[in-house]
Order: structure tokens, then sequence, then C-alpha cells
């Protein structure tokens, strides 16, 4: 721990530490650097970012939007094509392990019932759930050895973004926002969408134990109104609300003046300015009206299919563009008994196939549709675009035509900002049952996106109950392979 | 990026690789790596399930990495691991794969030259395991090196040398030079600091400053104008004590300090995790707290009701409640057989972790994989700690809260109930039996014709429909009518011999079809009977018989639907009528042996009406001793008087008294249908009966002794022992042997064994070592009472002054924050022993010191040399709390609610105090979340202090400050009395500050606002409501001010 803090140099001293408590970090700096007039962006000399001395080196991607496919899609109905398996439907699974389903499965070879073909110049499998996505691959780097420990959806939801899975704990957002601070002046930092929560609820984009600036805007897809308290109260203007901060401020500023020894009754002065500018920013940043007949249809937002997550896809990238760093989108659609429940929608225990054709419809569209518009706006480049759920499902059935969940193997990819495109690392066994080759954890992942952003993860710290935590716990290798 | 693509050389297809192998060759691959390099998984299950568990029961006490350090170890043979298997002890290998014969295991469990275990030889199929097992090859997971854990040996005389784990020492007081700036001991040490340092303390603040820090500081809330009023006014120099003494004796002053103390314990009315599911019993701890600190109960009751209330105090109320301490963290809501023993081992972690932090500082998770790095805890002590906790699981508790009560009103309803008593015994003494005799003169003989008894129900279930009862013993169906439906109906009969019944399908005006079924078109389909007969008195001789049913006639019936089938058992064939509606349709089953116990019998027919066809709409039965010769039209009697028969044959034929021996009560039953007096005296004592007082149980989320507690899962999973296993690296997989109940040992006195405080008086163990546990937690003398003393006076320091004299008040270990004032926290801890641990004793002593009562001036000297205010020579504004920003808004506006106790919801509308909304850990009340609520997952000591935005959107805009500035605007218009047309003038000003700020408003402010009040009421232009909203925007106004949410 000694080590931690000299690397962290000025951050673990207590009187910089005192500071940063009272100032208020992320938002509240930002406010106190905007009271002094200058810009407040990451990288500057000033505000907490600086004080962190962060990013360590200099970052390959700037933003980040992870689209968490709740419920966990099944890696060899997806992207990762196992002949073996096609082959040997219904015959014994060679090392099944009962050990590795969460409730029982038979040991019996399940082949996907999808259409594969492969793909784009790096010839990648793609089943047929896919038809717009399939257009992409020769973007994509695809991780086909991914695993966890946790083996049902709240602890591995928890363990994937906040790398425990137990509650509590501070997940990658958040720790993104400690460590970089906001790249811009009216918007939070940290944006999660939903429509259904899924399993495990606000604790899987906890702030923890990092102070509540550090905490996650969650928009529900289901509230007509997207953001708590932007709406002016009735009969009350700008121009009249003007004048009250106005007198506001003139009013805290002799109340501070008088308090000299107490930094956040400034910070808490502008704090008010930065309200007033998110009342009129934040409508704006998420009104889709703005956007151009073509570019709905693309992500589809009239399709009744897919008009959600379309939605959600359309205004992330309204969000990425002003500056939002880390944005995540829980995102499927499950079918009637198909096993799945609303918070879980990829969770096809009882029918892989009508579960997975289902959530494929809701969602391949609006995610084609974000890279494409990523891609024509030079902005994938500095974007990071992460697919993928809680963990994999097994290559044996469940109840005849299910999967149960398997932490053991599964296949995320990752597109732009700095990893190599149509690449594949690492692989499972052949019938796609657990990781064998290269296999990359939780916190090796953590490691290489932290990397990729800038931060080294065992220097990003933060003391709590007498330890310093990390995001990636006492692990994580940065994946150098990955890497563009 | 597509021109990084096409510069790039055709991506890496690994898998490419399988696809030249030829599927054959890649399963044999498959199958023998995993067959040599490592255990098949079924080959682990067997160790894990047979071999390991019988290791760690029998052997590993003495032959163990553990007994070897505790000195234990026999025959330097070690079985905790796969190599020490191999090398075996003092005599040779242990086990060689393979081959039984040369594995002395085996020999020593068949008692063949070694006898092991000592304690007696294992049970042969133990044994044939072990033999199976070597068999196999021996296949053992457990690959540690053979000095297994990677061990850091603590000195723990070293560590105790570290200032919190130390016996408590006496501390004499220092001696200052401005001693006129002393109020009590406390400023000596502050002062004393500050001298040295070169500084001067702040002057005392002004009455009305301290007043409000002292109100929120105690009571969480601000001072209303009349109670300001009063200590103002109060000319006498003990004015401040006497205030404080009225705070501390103030409901709301518990209401404060629980939440302090619920933060450290990660309290929260919900399991989190998956689901969510919410704990309806769990804030009885709350409302625990809160009258315990109320009470000023001692700390060390405090804490020893929250370890061990429920083996203290059993069944009472209020030491149940206490224990929620142990079970308030998050637990999984869905648990398979699979995941049940890990989640166990995180409960327990749970448990453990906030007992360090809390109550003892110490950072004692950190030693659940290995030895605490930096403390004196061993990974030994970690698993002595939650051995201590090892029977304790969560159950919903049925308490009643006030047996008192209960006793009395039980007493009244006795009372009350004697004289009905008396007057039934009378009559069943004195008049029964000449009732009955002239009763069975009378009209006896004329029930005995019919051929059919009309069964009369007793109890009536249908899983869809709403069954209810009707004149002429019918039950007739209603609500749900749907398919698929089962109806139960039970009866009670004296009768013998019964031999079959008939079901009557009646017509149903109310039925769509007119019944006879509930269908449409009338129509039914009944796919299975089953009739069950038990005896009503249970005894020995007398099973429940469930007879053969054989149909024996039918009103009518489809072809391919017969009666018949519906007494088939199979639910997919059935009885039918089509094309019948409206008539009333029956059918007689013959029992293959005749029913009917000798002290009565409890008839249970269920009808079954399985697939897509509806049910029946109106139903009787009826049963027989001859159902052929009583017929499908036959007549039939009522049941009563032929039960009251059947009742005197009985006692008669036994030589009892039909009035007073067993068949009394059934005949009276009976009989009191025929006769009106016999009904009356009945029906007057079951009046009464019925008012029976019950004790008003509450479900109370508490700990008790049991197995592992498996809730909400979707499989059946047996609970789990009560042992607990030391876990190497804190894996469940990892066993190393049991773990025995013990305390962290640095914190234990020199002199004084581990053992002793885990023995009663007699020296006899405990009864559970939890009680230990609760008692060792404040044992000055020979526990950890002196660390518990320290944590606790740091705690109500830090609530006082914003930072503790440790700032980090969860860890007062070798990585805490080092104290500022080191003689303070020790005298104070010394106090709060001798005050026999009384709470509101140090938060007397500390309020009513010089210290606390400082003004915030700021002098140059302290901004010189001490900017972070270290040495406390002045006071800094503290922001408050969200709960407190809440409260003091529903107090500012006169809207609280100052009901005590119970749960107030979700909704930030309630206007109860925040300590009573829920605490759901997936749905945080935004308004508290925004200003810095902690997650309650884990035991916070000091609260993050953030400024975001959304904090000021929230009180710009949020529906709930509008409201409470409107409830001010209308409070102080009604109290000044103003009309609604009139201007508002600046006293509303001045009313609206000393509410919300305890103050006037200085010249310049009133200005100021008056000004935005005069610009908004012209605005108004006369209007009432627009005069009232003009006002309103003032209060909003003030609401917003940095000094509304700071407190000097």
């Amino acid at each position: 721990m000694s080590g931690s803090v000299s690397r962290m140099g000025e951050l673990m001293l207590p009187a910089r530490r005192e500071f940063l408590r009272d100032a208020g970090l992320g938002f509240g700096a930002l406010a106190l650097a905007s009271l002094l007039g200058e810009e407040s962006r990451a990288n500057t000399s000033t505000g907490a970012s600086a004080a962190l001395a962060l990013p360590h080196h200099p970052p390959k991607a700037k933003r980040v939007i992870w689209l968490f496919m709740t419920g966990a899609p099944s890696q060899v109905d997806t992207w990762d094509y196992k002949p073996e398996l096609q082959a040997r439907n219904g015959q014994s699974l060679p090392g099944a392990d009962s050990q590795v389903g969460f409730f029982q499965t038979s040991g019996k070879c399940l082949a996907s019932p999808f259409a594969w073909a492969q793909h784009g110049s790096s010839g990648t499998w793609v089943s047929d759930l896919f038809p717009h996505l399939s257009k992409h691959v020769d973007d994509m780097c695809f991780i086909h050895s991914m695993h966890l420990r946790a083996n049902n959806h709240a602890p591995a939801a928890m363990e994937l973004m906040c790398g425990f899975s137990r509650p509590g704990m501070p997940s990658m957002g958040a720790w993104l926002d400690y460590g970089l601070g906001s790249m811009n002046h009216d918007l939070p930092s940290f944006v999660v969408m939903h429509e259904r929560k899924p399993r495990g609820d606000d604790q899987i984009w906890s702030a923890g134990f990092l102070p509540k600036s550090h905490q996650a805007l969650a928009i529900d897809a289901r509230r007509p109104v997207a953001i708590d308290n932007l709406a002016l109260r009735t009969g009350h203007t700008l121009g009249s609300q003007r004048a009250e901060l106005d007198l506001l401020a003139s009013l805290n500023a002799d109340h501070a003046a008088l308090r000299p020894t107490q930094a956040d009754l400034a910070a808490r002065i502008s704090s008010f300015e930065l309200a007033y500018r998110m009342q009129t920013a934040a409508p704006e940043a998420i009104d889709l009206t703005q956007e151009s007949q073509h570019t709905h249809e693309l992500y589809g937002t009239a399709d009744p299919k897919c008009k959600v997550f379309a939605k959600q896809c359309l205004t992330a990238r309204r969000l990425l563009e002003r500056g939002v760093r880390f944005i995540q989108i829980f995102a499927g659609k499950n079918a009637a008994g198909d096993g799945a429940v609303d918070d879980v929608p990829w969770d096809g225990h009882n029918n892989i196939e009508t579960n997975h054709r289902e959530c494929g419809l809701a969602t391949d569209r609006p995610a084609a549709a974000l890279l494409a518009d990523l891609k024509s706006r030079g902005m994938l480049d500095d974007t990071l675009v992460i697919w993928g759920g809680e963990f994999g499902r097994t290559s044996d059935s469940q109840g005849g035509k299910g999967r149960d969940h398997n932490p053991g193997g599964f296949t995320i990819w990752m597109a732009g900002g700095g990893v190599k495109p149509g690449y594949h690392y690492g692989s499972t066994d052949p019938f796609g049952y657990k990781a064998v080759e290269n296999k990359v954890h939780v916190n090796d992942l953590h490691a290489t996106l932290l990397h990729l952003l800038g931060l080294n993860h065992e220097q990003l710290t933060y003391r709590h109950n007498g330890r310093n935590f990390r995001l990636t716990d006492v692990g994580g290798h940065v994946i150098d392979d990955l890497i563009a | 990026m597509e021109r990084r693509t096409a510069s790039r050389p055709a991506p890496i297809r690994r898998r490419a690789f399988f696809g030249l192998l030829s599927a054959g060759l890649l399963v044999g691959m498959v199958g023998s790596s995993l067959a040599t390099a490592s255990p098949t998984p079924e080959q682990v299950a067997f160790f894990e399930t047979k071999i390991r568990p019988v290791l760690a029961q029998h052997c590993y006490q003495c032959h163990s990495a553990e007994a070897l350090r505790a000195g234990k170890l026999k025959a330097s043979l070690l079985v905790d691991s796969r190599a020490g298997m191999a090398k075996g002890g003092e005599s040779g290998a242990a086990v060689v794969p393979g081959n039984r014969e040369e594995s002395l295991l085996v020999a020593a469990l068949k008692y063949e030259g070694f006898e092991m275990p000592p304690a007696g030889k294992l049970p042969d199929e133990v044994i044939a395991d072990f033999e199976t097992w070597i068999d196999m090859g021996a296949p053992d997971p457990r690959d540690e090196p053979l000095a297994s854990i990677d061990e850091r040996t603590i000195d723990l005389e070293e560590g105790r040398q570290h200032w919190s784990y130390r016996r408590l020492a006496p501390v004499s007081t220092p001696d200052v030079k401005t001693a006129g700036w002393v109020k009590n001991d406390i400023d000596r040490f502050v002062l004393a600091k500050q001298e040295a340092a070169g500084i001067a303390p702040a002057p005392e603040a002004a009455k009305a400053t301290l007043a409000r820090r002292v109100f929120f500081d105690l009571t969480g809330l601000p001072p209303a104008p009349d109670e300001l009023e009063l200590f103002l006014e109060d000319g006498s120099p003990d004015a401040y004590e006497k205030l404080v003494d009225r705070l501390l004796a103030s409901p709301r002053f518990g209401e404060r300090q629980a939440r302090h103390w619920l933060d450290t314990v990660r309290f929260g009315e919900s399991g989190g995790y998956e689901f969510d599911g919410d704990r309806p019993g769990a804030h009885h701890y709350r409302d625990w707290v809160i009258k315990a600190l109320n009470a000023d109960l001692p700390y060390d009751e405090f804490l020893r009701m929250q370890v061990a209330g429920d083996l203290i105090k059993p069944g009472d109320y209020d030491a149940t409640a206490a224990t929620g301490f142990l079970v308030a963290g998050p637990y999984p809501g869905q648990v398979t057989a699979k995941t049940v023993e890990p989640i166990r081992y995180d409960q327990l972690d749970d448990m453990v972790a906030t007992l360090g932090s809390s109550v003892l500082g110490m950072t004692l998770g950190c030693a659940r994989c290995h030895d605490h790095k930096y403390d004196p805890i061993g990974h030994r002590d970690y698993y002595a700690m939650i051995a201590c906790l090892g029977k304790a699981v969560q159950r919903d508790a049925d308490i009643d809260p006030d047996p008192a009560t209960t006793k009395q009103r039980r007493d009244a309803w006795l009372a009350e109930r004697a004289p009905a008593a008396a007057k039934f015994e009378r009559f069943q003494r004195e008049e029964l039996p000449g009732r009955l005799a002239r009763w069975l003169a009378a009209d006896a003989a004329a029930q005995q014709s019919a051929g059919w008894l009309a069964l009369d129900p007793e109890t009536f279930k249908a899983t869809k429909a709403t069954l209810l009862e009707e004149a002429d013993d019918t039950v007739s169906a209603s609500g749900k009518l749907e398919a698929d439906d089962t109806y139960v109906i039970t009866f009670r009969t004296h009768q013998r011999g019964i031999a079959g019944l008939r079901l009557e399908g009646l017509a149903s005006p109310s039925a769509p079809g007119g019944g006879p079924g509930a269908g449409k078109d009338g129509g039914f389909r009944l796919s299975t009977v089953k009739v069950t007969a038990a005896p009503l008195v249970a005894a020995a001789d007398r099973k429940p018989v469930t007879p053969k049913l054989s149909a024996l006639a039918t009103t009518f019936e489809d072809p391919g639907f017969e009666f018949a089938k519906a007494l088939d058992g199979d639910g997919a064939t059935g009885w039918s009528t089509s094309g019948q509606p409206g008539r009333e349709q029956a059918a007689v089953m013959a029992f293959d042996q005749p029913v009917g116990f000798d002290a009565g019998t409890l008839l249970t027919v269920e009808l079954k009406f399985e697939g897509k066809e509806h049910g029946l709409a109106r139903v009787r039965l009826a049963a027989s001793d001859n159902p052929v010769r009583a017929g499908l039209g036959g007549a039939s009697a009522p049941q009563a008087a032929r039960e009251v028969a059947a009742l005197l044959d009985a006692a008669r034929a036994g030589g009892r008294d039909p009035a007073t021996g067993p068949e009394a009560a059934e005949l009276l039953r009976w009989f009191s249908r025929l006769d009106k007096p016999a009904a009356e005296v009945r029906d007057a004592l079951a009046a009464i009966d019925a008012k029976e007082p019950k004790p008003d149980l509450l479900k109370v989320y508490a700990a008790g002794n049991g197995g592992w507690v498996i809730t909400g899962n979707s499989q059946a999973v047996k609970s789990g022992s009560q042992d607990v296993f030391v876990l190497a690296r804190g894996e469940v997989g990892r066993k190393k042997g049991k773990a025995e109940a013990g305390f962290v040992l640095a914190t234990i006195a020199t002199d004084v064994a581990e053992q002793r405080l885990l023995s009663a008086p007699d020296s006899q163990p405990l009864s559970d070592p939890r009680l230990g546990l609760a008692s060792f937690l404040t044992d000055v003398p020979q526990g950890a009472g002196p660390l518990a003393a320290r944590v606790i006076v740091n705690r109500l320091w830090h609530h006082h002054f914003g930072r503790g004299i440790v700032a980090t008040p969860n860890d007062l270990g070798t990585q805490g924050d080092p104290a500022t004032h080191p003689e303070l926290l020790e005298w104070l801890a010394n106090r709060i022993v001798e005050n026999r641990w009384s709470l509101k004793s140090i938060h007397r002593l500390i309020v009513t010191s010089a210290t606390y009562r400082q003004s915030g001036a700021v002098s140059e000297a302290g901004r010189v040399k001490d900017p972070d205010n270290k040495l406390l020579w002045h006071r800094k504004p503290t922001r408050l709390e969200g709960e407190s920003i809440r409260d003091a808004l529903l107090a500012v506006a006169g809207t609280l609610d100052a009901t005590m106790y119970g749960r107030a919801g979700l909704d930030v509308k309630a206007p109860r105090r925040s300590i009573y909304l829920n605490v759901k850990r997936s749905e945080p009340i935004g308004f508290l979340q925004v200003f810095d609520q902690p997650e309650p997952v884990q035991p916070v000591g000091a609260r993050g202090v953030a400024t975001v935005p959304t904090q000021a959107l929230t009180m710009m805009n949020s529906p709930f400050v509008r409201s409470a500035a409107e409830s001010l605007a209308k409070r102080v218009r009604t109290t000044l009395a103003i009309p609604p047309t009139d201007p508002s003038g600046t006293a509303v000003i001045d009313a609206c500050f000393t509410a919300a700020l305890a103050r006037q408003p200085s010249e310049t402010e009133r200005a100021k606002f008056a000004g935005l009040l005069a610009a908004r009421e012209q605005a108004a232009k006369g209007d009432a409501a627009g005069r009232q909203a003009a006002l309103a925007d003032v209060c909003h106004l003030i609401f917003c001010l940095n000094e509304f949410v700071y407190v000097d």
C-alpha cells in the first residue's frame, strides 16, 4: 500500500485529500475551475484531473460506450462458431461439468439453431442473428476467451462492471470519472440507460465508496422525464430564475467571504451556475428531433422491434459528441416462454432460438447504426464501443432447447478506440464450452480498457476502510495483443 | 479505421487451427487431457463429497498446517494437501495412488497397525470410499505446496504496541496558560496543543449560532422559533447547558444519532443482489437503535444485545430486534446448491467485517484470505471470529412486543368467559340429558327412513373459483369460473360403514349456462374424484384410508365420457354431460371398503376438473351405507339428527354418559342444530371464544441460531452445517480443518487465555461462543473493551466536529490516520468506561466544551500555522447530511410529522423524518442520494461531502423543495395575519429568516429580499395566489442559500 502512495504522489497526502474532499471531486472541482474563469477539461492544469496528475499516459480512447447485452448471450450462437458442436448435436459433451451452470444441464451438446456464414475480409463467422452487425466485423476486435467467477446475473454483472461480484464497489464509469474528470461543462460524465432495470439494479453502476459526484445519471426509457429536476417550476422562466440566481450568488458570496477557509462554499456557488446551464444543455443533448430522417432510419427508431434500443443508441451518440465519457446501455428484448424475464432478456434457459432471435431483432440494427454513425463522424477512432453480456451460456442443453449460465468462456467484442480491427483473440475449446487459449479474466479486460483510456490500473486507487482499492482488485494484466 | 485494416496482414484466425484437425482426434485430445493432467469433475466431486469432509473432520486436527502452527501436529503427517499425503509422515507415504495395499492411510482407517481416528473407527462404507478413491488414482485437487499457506507470522507483542491495541491507561490533563477559557477538561487537551503551536482559540459563538449548531448536531433539526426564543431570552449562566439537556432528552436525539450508527452498520431493508427482496421486518432494528440511544442504553449493553440479544433474552422483542445488526447486510435472492456454501461464507464475512469496522475500528475483512498485511490480525483470528458467529443466521421471528399487555388482555378475557363457561357446563350436566331423551322419543325415528345422508360441508376450497355454502348443504362456485380447477370439500361424520357417495351437480341460476357446469353451455368435465377418510381423533390403529371408487349409476353421460372415467385416476379422461344446460345431474359411486372411524371421521372429497372444460357450478354430496339400495334418486336425510343418534349409540355402547363423556362436544355440536336452548348456550360460549385475544405478533427480521437459511431459491437446497472451516485463501474448495471459536489475539490482555473468554464463571464452555464474543467486545480488563471505547468516542467526536480525532473512524489500525489529539482520545475513552458506557454523558461533555462552542472567526495565526484546523482553533461550517436537509425543509415548512418508528415508504414527499423512509438497496431515494447518502452495503464511518450540480437542480426545481417553500410562505403569512391581497412587507422576510436560519436578516439582506418580493408582488397585481407565490419565491431562495445547508 505504501508503494501505491508514492506512485500516486500528491493524491494520497492527507492535505491533498482534504482539499479534494472539500472541493468535491468531479463536478465540484469543475465548478471551482469554471468559477475561476478557466477552461475545464481533462488534461488541463487546473481542477481535479491536474491534482491527480492523470492520465498516466496518452490515451487512445477518450470515450466508452458499453452495449450491455443483459441476461448473457450465448457465445456459440453469436460470434463463436463451433463446427464440432454443430456436428454432435445430442451427443455427450466432452468435459461436461455439472458445476458450470446455475441450474441443471443435460451434458448433451446442443447445436446452434442459427445459420452461420463468414463475413468481411477477416472471414469472421457470424450467426444470422446479426445481419447488420455482420457488415462491421472488420472493425471489431473479438475476445473469445472471456471468463469470470460469478454464475448468476447480478453478481456477474457487478463483477464485469465493478471487478467484484458483491455490491458496494465502484463501477468502471465511476472510476473513469474519478480518474479523468469530465470532458464537458454542463452534462454528467457517466450515463446509464435502461428500460426495465437489469437484475442487480443500481449496484451495477454504483459509485460505491467513491465520492457521490462520480455517480451515474441513469436514464429510464420508460419515464417521460429523462432527468430529474431539469424542468423549471410552474410560472418560472429562465429570466426570472436568472434574477433569483444573481441575487443568490451575491448573498452566497457575502456569506463565503466571511468564511475564507471553506473552499466548498465557492464550489457550491458555481454549482448553481452549472445547474442553470444544464437545464438547457441536457434537454438539447437528448432531443432526437434534431436528428435527420436518414439518421432515424439508420438506427430504426420507428421499428417496433428495436425502437427502444435505437433511441438509446442515438441519444448515446449525441451525448458522446457532447463530452460524456462513459455510457452503458442495458439491452435486449425477450420472447414469451423462452425462460428469460424482463430484467435479463438474453437469458434463454428454455429456448435459445426464440429468445436470441427476438433479442437479435431488438439490438442488431441500432448497434450497427451506432458503429456506422460514429465512423462517419470520425468519432470511432477515439470512441471505444464494447458489446457483451455478463457471461456466456453452456454448450450443453438445459431442458432440451435452452442453455444455462456459463461464466467459464464467452465472447465480447470491441471496436474503435485503439483496438485492433478485424482481430480475434483467445479461444474456447472445440465445443465453445470453456476458455482455453489466451484466457482473459475480467481484471485483464479492465486493465486493458483503463490502459486504452490512459490509465495505469495499478495506480488508479482509492482509499476506503483502511485499504487502497482498485478496479482490478489484486489482479489484471494489460493485453497488448488487443491494442492497435 | 479502414485504412489501418487495409495495411494490416490478414487477421490471425486461431480457431482455424482446430478446423484442420479431424473430429475424432479432437475429441480424443480433449478426453485424454482431462484424464491425465487433472482430476475429472466427477473425480473432484467424489473427493469433495466423500474424502475431503472426512479428512477435515477427523484428521486435520492433528495432521494439518493449522495443527503444525498450533503445535498439535502428530507424526509429522500432513493430510491437508496432495503433496502431504504423498510424502506421508514418520512411517511413510499415507497414500499410494492406485495401490490401496501400500496406502498406510487405509491400514490406519481399518485399525490395522495404526488406529485412526483415535476417537473411534469410521463406518465401513467410509473406509470403502477411501479404497475406491485410491483405486481411482487418488485424484486430489488440493494442489497447494506442502508448506501450504503463504504465512506472515504476526508478532503479537509488537502488534500490541500500536496505540489503539494497548490496554486502557489513565491520562492526566495537561496544564494550560489561558485557564479562563477552559469549560471542561476537553478544552485543556485542545488548548495545550494550540498554545504549543502559538495559536489562540476563537471566541465563543453568538447564542443563535450556537443554538442552530447544537440543535442540528444533537437532533438533526433546526431550532423552532419558540425554542430559539426560549434559549435567547434565558439570561442565566447555564442557559446553554440547560438547552443541551433538553435536546439530549428529546426523542429527536435518538432519531438523529441512530442515522450515524446505521451508516456504520450498512443498514438496509432489502436483500440487494438479484430481486432485492424486501425485508418487511428489518425496520425493527432501526427502531430499536433509536429507542436504545434515546434511553441512553449503556454502550456495552447496546453492543451485547446486537451481537447476542436473541441468546441473552430469548423471545424478547427488543433483544431480538437488536440482532438485526448481524444480518442487515446484503444477501443474494437466488441461491442454489452450488452457491449456498460460498454465499454462507460471504455472509459470515459481511458480519465480521461489519463488526470489525463499526465496533473495533479494525479491517478484519482483510484477513479472510491471509494474515493482515499491516495490523496484527491473523488469518486464524478471522476464522476464530467467524466461528463465534457460526450458528447465526437470518430469520423472521414472530415476536410479541408487549407480553405484559397480552397477559392482561388474556386475563380479562378469561374473566369474561368464566360465567358463560359455567353456564355451559351446568347446561351440559343438568339439562342436556333430559332434552336428549325427549328428542329421542319424539323425533329420532322419523329420521331413519331415507337411504342417503346429506353431508353438511365443513370446509370447501377451490384453486380458482370462490366456493360458498348455500342452503340444502350445497356448495356453489362463483368468481373465477375457469377450466382446470380443483375443489376440495370436507365433511365430519360419526357414521360407520359408509359404502358410497352420491354426487349431485345442481342447476345454478347464477352460472353462465345455468348449471350444472360452470361453462357457458352448462358444460363441465369431472376428470378425477378422490375420497379420503381420516380419523377425527388420532390413534395408532386409525389410519386414513383412500377407498377405491367404482361407478354405480349416473343420470346422463356423454359417450366416451362416462362417470367411470372420472374414477379411473387418469386426469386426461372424465365425466361430462353435454347438451344438458340447466338440468341437474347425479352420479353414484361405491367404495371398495366401508369407511368410518369409531371416534368420528373427516371425509375429504377432491373433485378435479383438469383440461379445458369447466367445473361444476353447484354441488352436493350424500353418503350411504348401501348406495345400491339408496339409489340415484333416493331421498336424503339431513345430517344432524343422524349424527346425534350415532353419537348417542356410541356412548351407550361404551357405557358412557353422552352429555359429559368424550362424545359430549360433538354431540352438542350436532344437537344444537336441532335444539334451540342447546344452540343458545353453545353459541354464547362460542361468541366469547371467538374473541380469545391473540398477541399482536410482529415479524422481526433478526439473527437466530439455525442451519443456513436458504431463501428465494428456485431449487430445494438443504440447509448446511453449522461448522465453520478455515479456508485457505478464503476459497470454499480449500478447507483446512474446523475453525475453533476465538478472537483477535492482539486485542486480548497478555495474561488472559483466549478460551477463558469463552467460558462461564464455573469454567464450563459457554453454550454458544457468540455469547463470549458479545462480552469480549466491551471487556475492558481482558478483551477488546479499550479499543471499542476509543472507537466510539472517536465517532461521537467525528459527528460533532466533522472530523474525528482519528479522521478514519472505521480504522484505528496502523493504516488509519494518526490521531490529532491522542491523549484526549484516551481521556475520553477512560471517561466513557467510568461513566458506565453512557453515550449521552460523552455527547454532553463534548458539546458543552469551549472547544465546541467556538465561533468561526479566522485568526491569522491559525490560518497560517494550521490551515486544516486540525488543532481546532475555530469552528468550520459543516454541510448538513441529506437527511437533515430534508428534515429541516419539512420542519421549517411546518409539515413535519413527528410520528416515531415504523415504515414511511419510499416516497420523498412522505412528511416523516428521513430515518423512517425505507432503505431499499436497489431504489435509493433520489433526494438523499444526491446529498451523499452512502450505499447501504458496507460500513461507512465518515460520509463523503460532494458538491454537484444535481444538488442545485434539486434545490431549485424539485417539487419537494417548492412545496416546502409554499408551506413556509403560507405559515408565515397566517402567523403574521397579513390579508391575502395586501403586500407582505419586510416582517415576513424576518420571520422566514428566523424559521430557516435561526437569525434575523442583515439590513442588506432584508433590502435584497424585499426588492425581490416587491417586484414579484407587483407582477402579481393584487392576485392573492400570485402574492402568495411571490412570498414562496422568497422562501425558496432562502432554502437555496449556502447558509441553509452549511451550519456554522
